[in-house]
């Protein structure tokens, strides 16, 4: 409850809050709000100007700008979701071996943690991208692996201090078993840095996946994806200048959304030692 | 001494295994490496010429350790679709990319460690306030994005900067501003945290109290001593300000390695792939090892115990 206080009276983590909602409502409810369907193309009315039928315009080929940016949410969600519970799960699990058993299991996979830790996920991304071809599929994959050392190393740290607490001891006492005593006692209470890397995974990865949709080996270039529609709004920038708008703004609200909130929940749980 | 040593191993180790799985990427890919260097359309016998001569029929060690042997003597092949030598348009291309890189570093240096003094110094007020806005916005907006608007703004609707290219000084202006934002708010914020933790300390108390004169505390007192994880993320940004050349590149349309490399995954030209993620990767390396070497050297509690 204190947490919760403590977050709600952080203005810029309740701002993050609201961005991040908008971006939930856009991607659930965009059958809804939308009128038009994005992967129709209507030649008779391209480059349209912002305002009237079409409040963001239209692009090059007649499509709602409107209903890519909302649909783009959805598609982003996705991406998201995919990166926190690839990535995030395989970064968990070897965070939480490495901790609890040390010794040489922890040497070995700290060291490649540490390795992989040193890349920018773009070039990871893109070693991925020339072996697996384009693809969204690709590129989720890349990403979620750039973000598995990131959970890896919190979460060996963490577990490194639980695991020296009295409740652990006594539970191997009971003879309670290691797969119990690892995702039953340790993990819950090493949740806090885990839900703050989440938040800051989330923006980080959905930074990178429309970069590559940008660059032209992420996304399927006609999708409703935020990158794909900018690397299309390139073309037209000297011609078309309103396409390049909208979708960053959106890119750019929603990771700055989950930036806000997981230095808002950082402050909040007063975790500092990451 | 065991320290630099040790991240040398690792050092050497990365690259050992970065250079294998850049290797084996033509083997990876769906289809036959020899079809795919023989090109589209290529008859049966083409192709099993390409083998033979390629010795793309011998075991991969062999191959591995041939490659290798060849990158050293700075052979990374033909390129499947200009049919040129590598090398040439990869070592123009580094230089290029290796030009912007260090304007956009010094870019992000000078304005990042600006600005995350001022913040320190003016703690909690406008100042500060308005840096931090600039470090979060700067981490949370794609950096191609910034490209875009740049170019809109100071190209296309103000036309004091060429939209494309190279040529002119002025053309370097805004792809290092768009390079170097990312580093530049990340910067800010190490600098301000430092500058803060070294503000509150007793020797910087001592010598308000003894009455030095305030600039020569905070820039020679108190800024030396926040330079340690300062001078680490900046060797850090330096890299992966290579890395996100990428995408810098690709909106400027500036001849570099990022650029190139987008390019050969599109036209699916995988020596060049090879090559240049090849070089990436190792100027990578080299320099994460610098900063741990830089890290060391600052660091006299690392020194004495090593």
């Amino acid at each position: 409850m204190k947490t919760l206080r403590k977050l709600f009276s952080n203005k810029l983590a309740v701002l993050g809050g609201i961005f991040i909602l908008l971006f939930l409502l856009c991607a659930i409810f965009a059958p809804w709000i939308t009128t038009y369907d994005y992967s129709v193309q209507d030649l008779m009315n391209t480059k349209v100007p912002p305002g009237g039928d079409h409040i963001f315009g239209t692009d090059a080929l007649g499509r709602d700008v409107f209903s890519g940016v909302v649909y783009g949410a959805r598609t982003s969600l996705l991406i998201g979701f995919c990166v926190l519970v690839l990535g995030g799960g395989i970064g968990i699990l070897i965070g939480i071996l490495a901790g609890y058993f040390g010794g040489w299991v922890e040497t070995v996979l700290m060291r490649i943690m540490d390795s992989l830790m040193a890349f920018p996920a773009i070039l990871l991304a893109l070693i991925f991208v020339s072996i697996l071809g384009s693809g969204l599929k690709s590129a989720i994959i890349a990403v979620s692996l750039a973000q598995v050392p990131r959970f890896a190393l919190i979460v060996r740290s963490s577990v490194i201090q639980i695991k020296s607490n009295e409740y652990v001891a006594a539970a191997e006492v009971l003879g309670q078993s290691q797969f119990k005593i690892l995702f039953l006692h340790i993990l819950p209470n090493g949740i806090a840095p885990i839900i703050i890397q989440a938040s800051l995974s989330f923006g980080q990865s959905l930074l990178i996946v429309s970069g590559l949709g940008f660059l032209g080996v992420g996304a399927d270039p006609l999708s409703a994806e935020w990158g794909a529609m900018l690397s299309d709004a390139r073309t037209y920038l000297m011609t078309v200048p309103h396409l390049a708008v909208y979708p960053g703004l959106a890119i750019a609200i929603t990771v700055l959304g989950f930036n806000l909130l997981g230095d808002g929940l950082r402050d909040a749980l007063d975790i500092k030692n990451y | 001494m065991k320290y630099v040593l040790k991240r040398l191993c690792s050092a050497v180790i990365v690259l050992f295994v970065m250079s294998v799985v850049i290797f084996l990427i033509i083997h990876w890919i769906p289809g036959d490496p020899a079809e795919i260097y023989a090109g589209t359309g290529a008859s049966a016998s083409t192709v099993e010429t390409v083998r033979k001569t390629m010795g793309l029929d011998r075991p991969l060690v062999v191959q591995y350790v041939d490659w290798l042997k060849g990158v050293f003597q700075g052979d990374f092949g033909i390129s499947l679709s200009t049919k040129e030598e590598i090398l040439p348009t990869l070592a123009t291309k580094f230089i290029n990319t290796l030009q912007l890189s260090v304007y956009g570093a010094a870019f992000a240096i000078i304005c990042g460690i600006g600005l995350g003094v001022l913040s320190a110094l003016y703690h909690n007020t406008i100042i500060d306030v308005f840096s931090m806005l600039v470090a979060i916005i700067g981490i949370s907006m794609p950096v191609y994005w910034v490209g875009m608007l740049l170019v809109m703004v100071f190209s296309i609707q103000l036309g004091i900067f060429p939209v494309t290219g190279n040529e002119t000084w002025l053309s370097y202006v805004l792809p290092s501003i768009c390079i170097g934002l990312n580093s530049l708010a990340v910067i800010t914020r190490m600098t301000r945290s430092s500058m803060l933790e070294v503000l509150n300390e007793d020797y910087i108390v001592t010598a308000v109290a003894k009455g030095l004169r305030k600039p020569s505390i905070y820039f020679v007192h108190a800024l030396k001593n926040a330079m340690i994880p300062i001078i680490t993320t900046i060797g850090m940004q330096f890299g992966y300000l290579m890395g996100g050349s990428v995408l810098t590149e690709t909106v400027f349309v500036y001849p570099g390695l990022g650029k190139y490399l987008v390019d050969s995954i599109q036209a699916r030209d995988y020596p060049a792939i090879q090559a240049s993620l090849l070089v990436l990767v190792t100027v990578f390396i080299i320099v994460n090892f610098l900063v741990d070497l830089a890290y060391f050297m600052l660091n006299p509690r690392l020194r004495s115990e090593g």
